[in-house]
């Protein structure tokens, strides 16, 4: 396993560098010769934004303060939770006030608008002095810009699917589908409206924007290029790749027929009360599901099926970032990257099911001894990091969504939700590049 | 000091619609005339929501005004436990919209819904993808969700004005036995007048100007189908980060308003002087 | 006399069953979210329609109210609301009143640009808020939050309140005039009394916008040193998860304070002082 996490890491590493920037990768090869220097020990009271709501994500982010306390007691945590919803928009008021938290959560998506709405410090320094920096070399690229980094990598959210093992056994189905096509056929065989029975439960609602990236990235590989942040996919491939995906429930009808208002909650209730076999989502939902099946009999996880171009999964790593106008710097680096290390990790992961990003903890015995997570462990060096470019969330949730949606209910056509998808695409790649050459 | 919090923001606003403040492009603004309101006008998105807007307020006025002033109607007369009743009625304008929002759009779900599973037991059916899956059905969802909350609004002003009617006037019907109709036309209207108005460009405003309810039911979906103007506007600043199209959505969406109350005051104006 | 008193009961049944129709339809939904709260999570999700009296039990409240910060923020969104109510009425009904009866140019200058404030989208104010909040440290404090809603709760609050000045024959004040009372005191002795419905009704009004908003609260607050509980309620509804028996339960807790304090001004509004007063 040991051997298997650490090829797996370097295969992805290399991809990130890929993504990122060749200067990233530079910046962190010469970190490690130049790490004779320590970070100053922090102190005093700082502040945190972070947004998790659920009862696991509090019970373990409650046991991470706790060790923290013990570990570092000359420095108070001022701990706020800021909805996911609200988040930008305390963000961007917070940067424009310069004043906000000390230290703060980064997703991989929101990282480029956040770092372009200019409320996150650059933490190159202090991340070279960090003795555990090797441990993180996998992700932290998704959080370096032009080879500066602005977070600590915390935890990756890894995406794969579940799916009902009792409902495949009886419609004789042995193995999860592993390429887009077989996941098609298996949904189709799975659906029967008779039976209130669907093959997946797709995501049309809230959130459910997210996959149109996904599909275009499985067909074509990565659609933007890292370097210049240009558009680099055809037209005919976004066209082939949103068809499939609305057809999956247009013309198969193998997708709940309530899709375009399910968002994660109904996709959920969904595969909970049997009305669909298959859903996918990311490992953050690995300890809930537990709470309704039995894995192993009852459900199981399975990677994401693959495209022609790529898989459909992404890694989604997820980073803790240090203010801007932050008075206390010192403290808040010494809170970050305490959880940018292997026993914080842990102890979140047991209560959460959040994947560690440190590599040392993805050998913990916990990690080794679920099964599921092996699932996990091998998309790690199949999937690539998801996107992050200046505008992304916003053309995700705003313009995929609403035109996925309409081509759902049949306002419009597959081809020309593709058409408005590719063409809104165009031009926030093209702002994104200008704005990259002009600074 | 409130003065402060009011004109400095409003100034900020409608200055910033003159210009191109893109937070993705950095923190400064630079003018840039009416090219923000040209390109509304060339936005499909921006037209949908327009008449998103319009159907929203205008169906939302009607039908909240009438049920309120039905209402208040009914509950103007004393008799047993009426302070009780008035209490119950009013209760789901107190809801918090957050509250309301996640209440309906459970009741309302196609397969969890209590209401769409009691009105299948009587042989009506939205069909299977439901209410707030259909973007001709999804706009009218809101409205009846936003008729339950907000119709107490009106009854309560509606109420309070008839209880602000001298008893002598308001119980005239029993002694004159003038019909219920013609006291109510030529008495009771009149008088309550002035609270009608008022009430009336406040639930306009409301209506236009409270995406809350709208964010948390449909969140403009699905498609384009409850998009509403303040929605949008909401969007294109905290999460299109353009500040400039954001303001100019919002300047325009206040002209429009203001415009539309002068208007409004002006006729009400003539109807008082009748 | 007798079809007379044949329509006058016919008309009394039918104002029966509109009154019933009314509080039906008024209070069913917020039975059945008080029913779903003392649900159990796992029946809910799996037979949400099911009417059944197996397992109710109000877990779900105790649960908040020991192992939550919600009766914390309960105690926030109680004091800001008084603020606001104190602060509105209280510079709403002196405007109203002028507002009612001063004959000065412009005045409908003035209110078109009351009602203009009213009419700002959110969108324009939130960072413009949040940064003078900070400038002026009121950020996170109950003053920050008060302020922003008398803010919006002001124009309507004079609107109203000079709504229901005006509805007033102005014959009242003018014979206390007469008689020997102040402008201020005819106000005070005379007027004031009269529209105490409307003035219920307007802090009332008030009171509900302060207790219920959320953009604000969100914006302006970080810690339970002022949140109030609708960012409570929100927090809970996290992406990752829809508790249908927590929210539930909290939102029938958030109900209460709010049902009683309007069950005491309600009955103040019924009974019937402008009536009485103008009679004697």
């Amino acid at each position: 396993m040991q051997n298997l996490i650490s090829s797996l890491s370097r295969r992805t590493f290399l991809k990130l560098g890929a993504m990122t920037s060749a200067a990233g990768v530079a910046g962190t090869a010469s970190a490690s010769a130049a790490a004779a220097k320590t970070n100053p020990k922090g102190s005093g009271k700082i502040s945190f934004w972070h947004h998790y709501t659920s009862d696991g994500e509090r019970a373990g982010f409650a046991k991470v303060v706790d060790a923290f306390k013990v570990k570092s007691p000359a420095i108070t945590l001022d701990i706020t939770t800021v909805t996911n919803d609200d988040w930008m928009t305390k963000y961007i008021a917070a940067t424009a006030a310069k004043s906000g938290p000390d230290t703060l959560m980064v997703t991989a998506a929101r990282f480029k608008d956040m770092r372009k709405i200019g409320g996150l410090k650059d933490i190159t320094a202090q991340v070279k002095n960090w003795p555990a920096k090797d441990g993180v070399s996998t992700t932290i690229g998704a959080f370096t810009e032009r080879g500066k980094s602005y977070g600590v990598p915390w935890f990756t959210f890894i995406d794969w699917m579940y799916y009902r093992k009792d409902l495949f056994d009886a419609a004789g189905i042995t193995k999860p589908p592993a390429t887009l096509e077989e996941f098609r056929q298996t949904a189709i065989a799975l659906t029967n409206p008779s039976k209130n029975q669907y093959g997946f439960a797709m995501r049309g609602g809230s959130g459910g924007g997210g996959f149109i990236p996904k599909m275009i990235h499985a067909w074509n590989g990565p659609f933007i290029n890292p370097r210049t942040l240009l558009r680099q996919v055809k037209f005919e491939t976004v066209r082939d790749a949103v068809s499939f995906w609305v057809n999956l429930s247009v013309k198969d009808k193998a997708v709940v027929p309530t899709v375009t208002s399910d968002g994660f909650a109904q996709i959920m209730a969904n595969f909970q009360t049997g009305k669909a076999a298959m859903v996918m989502h990311h490992t953050g939902s690995f300890v809930q599901v537990a709470g309704y099946f039995k894995y192993g009999t009852q459900v199981e996880t399975a990677a994401m099926p693959a495209g022609a171009g790529a898989s459909t999964g992404f890694t989604s790593p997820l980073a803790h970032g240090i203010f801007a106008s932050t008075k206390n710097p010192d403290a808040g680096f010494e809170w970050i990257s305490y959880m940018g290390e292997a026993p914080a990790q842990v102890t979140f992961l047991k209560e959460t099911g959040y994947f560690p990003t440190a590599a040392s903890a993805s050998e913990d015995a916990y990690v080794g001894a679920t099964p599921q997570y092996k699932v996990a462990l091998k998309a790690i060096g199949v999937y690539d990091t998801e996107y992050t470019f200046p505008g992304y969330t916003n053309w995700v949730s705003n313009t995929c969504l609403p035109e996925f949606q309409k081509a759902l209910t049949g306002s419009q056509t597959a081809e020309k939700a593709a058409r408005n998808i590719y063409d809104e695409l165009g031009r926030v790649c093209t702002a994104a590049s200008k704005a990259l050459l002009s600074k | 000091m409130i003065a402060l919090f009011i004109f400095y923001p409003l100034y900020r606003g409608v200055f910033l619609a003159f210009t191109r403040t893109k937070l993705l492009e950095g923190p400064d603004s630079t003018l840039n005339g009416f090219e923000n309101f040209k390109n509304l006008f060339a936005d499909p998105t921006f037209i949908t929501a327009l008449q998103n807007t319009f159907v929203f307020a205008a169906f939302g006025l009607t039908s909240q005004m009438l049920l309120g002033l039905g209402a208040a109607m009914l509950l103007s007369k004393e008799r047993k436990y009426i302070g009780l009743i008035r209490v119950l009625v009013v209760l789901p304008w107190f809801t918090p919209p957050v509250v309301t929002a996640y209440m309906w759009r459970f009741m309302l779900d196609t397969n969890a819904g209590i209401i769409i599973q009691l009105l299948k037991d009587v042989g009506i059916s939205f069909g299977e993808v439901g209410i707030w899956g259909n973007p001709h059905l999804a706009i009218f969802g809101a409205l009846f969700v936003d008729l339950w909350a907000s119709y107490p609004f009106f009854m309560l002003f509606i109420l309070a004005g008839i209880q602000g009617i001298p008893k002598d006037m308001r119980e005239s019907t029993s002694v004159d036995g003038a019909s219920a109709f013609q006291h109510f036309r030529y008495v009771v209207l009149p008088l309550i007048k002035p609270v009608l108005i008022v009430s009336g460009l406040l639930g306009v405003i409301h209506l236009i100007n409270s995406p809350t309810l709208m964010l948390l039911l449909t969140n403009g979906g699905p498609g384009d189908s409850t998009l509403v103007l303040p929605l949008y506007a909401f969007r294109q600043a905290f999460q299109g980060y353009d500040f400039g199209y954001a303001s100019a959505i919002s300047v325009l969406v206040l002209a429009a308003i203001a415009g539309f109350a002068m208007v409004y005051i002006r006729f009400a104006k003539f109807g008082k002087e009748d | 006399m007798k079809p007379k008193k044949v329509r006058k009961k016919f008309s009394y049944y039918m104002a029966n069953v509109g009154i019933t129709g009314l509080v039906l339809f008024a209070i069913l939904p917020l039975f059945w979210t008080f029913y779903v709260s003392l649900r159990e999570e796992v029946s809910i999700t799996r037979y949400p329609t099911m009417l059944t009296t197996k397992n109710l039990s109000f877990l779900a409240y105790t649960h908040i109210w020991r192992d939550t910060n919600f009766p914390v923020l309960i105690r926030n969104s109680l004091i800001v609301s008084s603020m606001t109510v104190l602060l509105s009425l209280v510079l709403g009904t002196a405007a109203g009143y002028a507002l009612s009866r001063a004959k000065f140019k412009g005045r409908q200058g003035v209110l078109l640009s009351y009602l203009v404030i009213r009419l700002i989208p959110g969108v324009l104010l939130l960072v413009p808020i949040y940064i003078m909040m900070y400038k002026f440290h009121l950020l996170d404090t109950y003053f920050g939050l008060t302020f922003a809603y008398t803010t919006f709760t002001l124009p309507a609050t004079i609107w109203l309140m000079k709504g229901f000045f005006d509805s007033l024959p102005p014959d009242l004040e003018n014979a206390a005039r007469v008689d020997g009372c102040s402008r201020l005191g005819a106000m005070w002795r005379i007027s004031l009394p009269l529209v105490l419905p409307g003035l219920a009704a307007t802090g009332t009004l008030t009171a509900i916008t302060a207790w219920n908003d959320v953009l604000f609260a969100i914006m302006l607050t970080s810690s339970n040193k002022s949140r109030t509980w609708p960012v409570g309620l929100r927090e809970m509804i996290g992406e990752f998860q829809l508790p249908w028996q927590l929210l539930t339960a909290t939102a029938i807790m958030s109900l209460l304070p709010v049902v009683i304090g309007f069950a005491l001004v309600g009955r103040k509004m019924v009974a019937g002082i402008t009536a009485g007063s103008l009679k004697e």
